[in-house]
């Protein structure tokens, strides 16, 4: 049995998986379309896509079933998942608490989880890495980046 | 092209500002063309949202820019730490890296530096002699050849994608998929939004971009675990050859900037490939082969030479069909596209002034490339010591900023962050990346011209088969993908009669 759990069968399962639920929906949408007399349907160009989506996934999966798969990374999930969640509540907290707070807060957190443990040094990176994006978009490109409630930057 | 459309292009440089920009640029593209583990794509997928305040001739001169000078800087680190900065560079390790040891770094870098110039120059040549006729040919394309246009770029691009060919076609495919999200120009229907109202303009190439590469890089790197680098030689000057020392090469120079430009035109080969088959011709052709891996400068001018003509050459495709040779050129068409031009059969009549600038640009990048080289490669051999934690923790920043800024919403920043998990995870499985950006630059063009086809001809697809055009098109990319698939049969058939033989006299060992 763990000869076809390996990362083709994962992704071709996947991926036809998400194939066929995506060619569901066309199903169910294209009869709602009203459509012209001699024009291509909307629908029509995904469901071709969605063919190829569906036969590429098969031979992906059909592929790692008989065994022929590329060897699985080893991956330091720890720091992994680590630093995804940081960046995921960097991205979250962004509009709540402002992109001079959020982004420093990843930055440091980031950098710390890759392994950077000189605190001092990382919090000043972390600052001024942050002005200087925040000062070069906000101030020179007069591009507004989300602002800390209350404080108006 | 005229001489007066050449210098009313020429005439943009006149601009102060856009100077400015492209020497600002040619050193960012050097900083982070040096740093291991971020390329030309992170480049300019992180630089591309500050260019919206940018008139277009600045924005194209600083992509430009960051293009040449970030291919040339992945050597830096290839010459000093044994570790190309980017994976073009991969072969100038071969021999800049050993001619370092032996304490010729100034050297190695004079000859990766002018290389890298004047190959950028050579198919900047090419470039302006070759686009203008390609896009006249073009001119007589309807929406039926170019369909099968850009099935040929996407298929070839997704079929000779590294590893399994299978996995570059589905991410082909997932390209094409997102680029239908969203209101549907032509019918005005809401596809694949599920109700979400932010869904209905569809995702834009920025924030798949940033995810894909810049965001997926940092995830990767935390994956790796702690990440080792050798001690980095520190350069100690710049220092090019004397002439006769590049009159004996000059043949080696001349090979590899034309297999670069040749090979930067094919939709999917790269400037990696470009780089390792020159290596190789180099190695064939030259009376000093017993020299290349030990510090041979001919090594090292096959490699940067032609893995900068790819530059010139990429924009060949891009410029004058609108279709990009490579992920790179794919961010360049984004970029011309979000500043209001349309790369393509028309840019060439429509707007002669911007094409001729961007050759211009591209000659004064290089020329700027050479002097940044000259003057700042001490200083980038530097940046090989800042901590890869530190870089990353940055590069997140830079993301979320620059995700934000393109339609100031919060979708494009959860757009980039799950392009960045799932690129990752696309990564570990051995799926390529470019081929989704490539194909969702492609997507729309690609989905319009088949259905406007399919009406031109009553909706019968056999009438693609009408056109010669299509049909030489449609037959070259029977050819791509499936004479891999024949050769592997006709080997295995040929393999079958020896083993059949084999079974039937059993080895010596055996017979007692």
């Amino acid at each position: 049995m763990a000869r076809f759990v390996n990362t083709d069968t994962i992704l071709g399962a996947v991926f036809l998986f998400l194939g066929v639920a995506l060619f569901r929906v066309t199903l169910a949408v294209k009869d709602s379309v009203f459509v012209l007399e001699g024009d291509a349907p909307p629908y029509l160009v995904p469901q071709i896509y969605l063919y190829l989506w569906i036969a590429v996934s098969a031979v992906i999966l059909a592929g790692g079933l008989r065994g022929r798969s590329e060897p699985a990374p080893s991956i330091a999930w720890g720091r992994f998942l680590g630093v995804i969640s940081l960046v995921v509540a960097g991205a979250t907290l962004m509009p709540v608490i402002g992109f001079l707070i959020s982004g420093t807060a990843t930055v440091f957190g980031v950098g710390w989880t890759l392994g950077f443990r000189r605190t001092g040094v990382l919090a000043g990176i972390a600052v001024a890495s942050i002005v200087s994006i925040w000062a070069l978009l906000v101030f020179f490109a007069r591009m507004p980046l989300p602002v800390t409630p209350g404080l108006g930057w | 092209m005229n001489l007066d459309v050449l210098l009313s292009g020429a005439s943009y440089m006149a601009d102060p500002m856009a100077v400015a920009i492209m020497v600002l640029a040619t050193f960012l593209g050097m900083f982070v063309g040096a740093l291991p583990g971020l390329g030309t794509v992170t480049a300019l997928a992180m630089i591309l949202p500050f260019t919206y305040v940018l008139s277009a001739p600045q924005a194209i001169g600083m992509l430009l820019a960051i293009y040449c000078s970030s291919v040339y800087g992945g050597a830096i680190p290839a010459l000093l730490i044994n570790v190309p900065g980017t994976p073009q560079s991969a072969a100038t390790t071969f021999d800049a890296y050993p001619m370092a040891k032996k304490g010729l770094a100034a050297e190695a870098l004079g000859w990766v530096t002018a290389a890298s110039a004047l190959g950028g120059i050579f198919s900047l040549t090419v470039l302006t002699l070759a686009a203008p006729q390609l896009a006249a040919v073009a001119v007589r394309f309807g929406s039926i050849e170019i369909f099968a246009l850009i099935v040929f770029s996407l298929t070839t691009i997704a079929w000779v994608s590294r590893g399994n060919p299978f996995k570059g076609l589905l991410a082909g495919v997932i390209g094409v998929f997102l680029a239908t999200i969203g209101v549907d120009e032509m019918s005005g229907v809401s596809r694949f939004t599920f109700g979400n109202f932010a869904l209905s303009a569809g995702f834009h190439i920025v924030p798949i971009l940033i995810g894909l590469f810049a965001l997926s890089e940092v995830f990767s790197t935390a994956g790796q675990g702690a990440r080792t680098l050798a001690k980095p030689i520190v350069s100690t000057g710049f220092r090019v050859a004397p002439f006769y020392e590049w009159a004996i090469r000059w043949k080696t120079l001349l090979r590899s900037s034309a297999i670069g430009t040749f090979l930067g035109i094919l939709p999917g080969v790269g400037a990696t490939a470009a780089s390792l088959i020159s290596y190789a011709q180099a190695r064939a052709a030259s009376p000093r082969k017993e020299n290349f891996g030990q510090g041979e400068p001919e090594g090292v001018i096959a490699s940067e030479a032609s893995n900068n003509a790819v530059t010139g050459g990429a924009l060949v495709p891009t410029l004058a069909l609108g279709i990009p040779g490579d992920a790179p050129t794919a961010v360049m068409l984004g970029a011309l596209i979000i500043h209001g031009i349309t790369p393509g059969i028309q840019l060439f009549s429509r707007n002669p002034d911007l094409v001729s600038f961007i050759f211009v640009a591209l000659l004064v990048a290089n020329v700027m490339m050479f002097f940044a080289g000259m003057l700042g490669a001490q200083l980038f051999s530097r940046v090989l010591q800042l901590p890869h934690a530190v870089v990353m923790a940055v590069v997140v920043a830079l993301s979320l900023a620059g995700s934000y800024v393109i339609r100031f919403s919060m979708l494009d920043v959860a757009v980039a962050v799950i392009a960045g998990i799932v690129g990752v995870l696309l990564r570990y499985a051995g799926v390529p990346l470019a081929p989704i950006v490539i194909g969702f630059v492609l997507g729309r063009p690609l989905e319009v011209n088949l259905r406007q086809g399919l009406i031109l001809t009553d909706m019968n697809p056999l009438g693609f088969f009408q056109s010669w055009i299509a049909c030489v098109l449609f037959a070259i990319t029977a050819m791509v993908v499936f004479y891999p698939l024949l050769r592997q049969v006709a080997k295995i058939r040929r393999s079958k009669p020896i083993a059949s033989n084999g079974d039937a006299t059993p080895p010596d060992g055996d017979r007692s």
